[in-house]
């Protein structure tokens, strides 16, 4: 149960609430490079954080992140031509650099200085390894963003998706530290060998808070009795996820980016930290195969070429007679699994109605801390610095499982493992 | 020695006690009449609570734990091996959680803030949580 007030502000990300202000203090990750192949070339509309926004890429390479609307009457700059660093309104030739100066003003006189006064929203971005990363808040000084291992890897060793999920951020991303979902949710979809290997389905949830966000670790009845099995997850603020499953898997990460209220980027990674991806680790069984692979014809609407085909007006694809037969929700695939369940929930869930379990704990606590520190940023007087915002350098972590004996402390193994080291793969003992 | 383990050079504040990451721990248990509670605990604390619901159960942990920490003060040094995090939001918390008075002297060194307790006050004393 969360009181209204407290469902309000987890849930309004929009310029001035208070969730907003706490999610401007990071990095954003925007669009993919492949989004904005060529200097010159088409622009791009994207929404985040409530803002409808234009993409373009430079004759010179660099992209700037600018509002969608020209400042003298409003027309879309999704229209506009990209050309010589800077995109022109193709209403009345308003012209604007990747700082959103007004550069030309064709329908002025030459002499006139009117374009001096006028200044459009712009956002400082960074592009690293097949992402461009957006930064919407104040500071001047921001660091470069989180060193995050699926951006750090070669090209080869990661693959990256992204899909559009029609619901509030917070519960999409509440479902990805839901550890437990997996086994009733996912079953059939997943081999059963993952879920013998896990164990049982109601293990015991620790949680700890680290300087990124948290480790969360479930654990799990091992065959030997004088073991646990430990699985733990990575919270990463303000809104990464990392799953574990051990062994030379690769890793899972998930980024779930808020584009508004009622709408989410759900961006999924999964890389290998010493080898290429290969075709086996996206295959139907594996753990890991969590990419949205079809996708509906693009709309008018920012961002719609990542809307999965599955939807709630198709039933997600459902398959209701495999359903009945086999041990398998008869939605195909991870992704519109989780997205059927999210979306299920109303565009934004009334927490009012909730009955939290042993299993929710994680959850409470993230949830919590993020009202917290939402809350302290907005009440401070001047700028607070966030947890992790001007620390890229912590955020290189990884999820992790292994098994140990009963009497030791998985917050001192997980330090073994947790630490991510390029090139590096230290794979835990699960056997 | 805690000064040396958690931050070398520096002395250790009662913030850093406080934003100290203590293990949460979240089970379902059966009592004697075949009730199911949702039980939080933090272990290296010593300190549990059961409710029916989760969400009270850990409100009322989360005031526990202040109180936990502040008997164990004189001698909590043992149990702290990992590096504080940061919260800009403890004020706040403290706020909510009834601990008002421990504000002012959350920047004072933690052996100072001991030796300005006077015996049978300050940190040994209880208190009670205030819940929203």
């Amino acid at each position: 149960v969360l009181k209204a007030e407290d469902n309000e502000l987890l849930t309004r990300i929009g310029p001035g609430t208070k969730m907003g202000g706490l999610l401007r203090h990071y990095w954003i990750p925007a669009l993919l490079t492949e989004e904005l192949p060529d200097p010159d070339g088409r622009p791009v509309r994207l929404r985040l954080l409530g803002e409808d926004l234009v993409a373009f890429r430079g004759a010179d390479g660099q992209v700037g992140i600018v509002s969608e609307y020209c400042l003298h009457r409003g027309a879309s700059l999704y229209y506009g031509k990209n050309s010589e660093c800077g995109i022109r309104c193709v209403y009345h030739g308003w012209k604007y650099d990747r700082q959103g100066n007004c550069v030309d003003m064709p329908n002025e006189p030459p002499t006139s200085r009117f374009k001096e006064k006028i200044h459009l929203r712009a956002y400082r971005v960074h592009e690293r390894n097949g992402i461009i990363w957006a930064y919407m808040g104040p500071r001047s000084d921001m660091p470069e963003p989180p060193h995050l291992e699926w951006n750090l890897v070669p090209e080869e060793q990661v693959t990256l998706t992204k899909r559009l999920t029609r619901a509030n951020w917070a519960q999409v991303l509440e479902g990805g530290i839901d550890s437990s979902h997996g086994h009733f949710l996912h079953r059939g979809t997943v081999s059963e060998e993952t879920f013998t290997a896990i164990g049982d389905s109601h293990p015991i949830y620790e949680v700890m808070d680290t300087e990124y966000g948290a480790m969360l670790a479930a654990r799990h009845d091992g065959r030997d009795p004088a073991k646990y099995f430990w699985r733990v997850y990575q919270f990463l603020l303000p809104f990464y996820t990392m799953v574990p499953f051990g062994g030379d898997s690769p890793i899972i990460s998930h980024a779930f980016v808020p584009r508004d209220d009622t709408s989410t980027m759900v961006w999924s990674a999964t890389w290998h930290p010493t080898r290429p991806m290969r075709a086996a680790d996206h295959a139907d069984g594996s753990s890991v195969a969590v990419h949205a692979e079809e996708f509906r014809a693009p709309t008018d609407e920012a961002d719609s070429r990542w809307a999965p085909k599955g939807g709630r007006d198709n039933d997600y694809l459902m398959d209701w007679d495999r359903q009945l037969t086999t041990p398998y929700s008869g939605i195909p695939g991870i992704p519109l699994q989780d997205a059927a369940m999210q979306e299920s929930m109303g565009a934004i869930y009334d927490r009012r109605t909730e009955h939290l379990g042993m299993a929710d704990a994680a959850i409470l606590k993230v949830r919590r801390r993020w009202l917290a520190l939402a809350r302290a940023a907005a009440e401070a007087e001047g700028y607070t610095e966030l947890p992790g915002e001007a620390s890229p350098e912590r955020y290189l972590v990884r999820s992790c499982a292994f098994i140990i004996p009963r009497e030791l402390l998985w917050t001192e193994q997980a330090q073994k493992y947790v630490d991510a080291r390029l090139g590096v793969y230290d794979i835990p003992v699960i056997s | 020695v805690i000064e040396q383990r958690l931050r070398p050079g520096k002395s250790v504040t009662v913030r850093d006690v406080l934003c100290y990451p203590f293990v949460l721990r979240s089970q379902s248990v059966e009592t004697d009449g075949g009730v199911w509670f949702r039980k939080v605990s933090y272990p290296e604390l010593g300190c549990e609570v059961s409710r029916e619901s989760l969400e009270e159960a850990l409100d009322e942990l989360e005031s526990e734990k202040i109180q936990a920490i502040l008997r164990q003060l004189p001698g909590i040094e043992f149990i702290l091996e990992r590096e504080p995090i940061p919260d800009p939001s403890i004020e706040l918390q403290l706020d909510r959680l009834g601990a008002t008075d421990l504000i002012p002297h959350l920047d004072d060194e933690l052996q100072v803030y001991l030796a300005s307790q006077p015996v049978g006050r300050g940190p040994m004393r209880e208190r009670s949580g205030r819940h929203e």
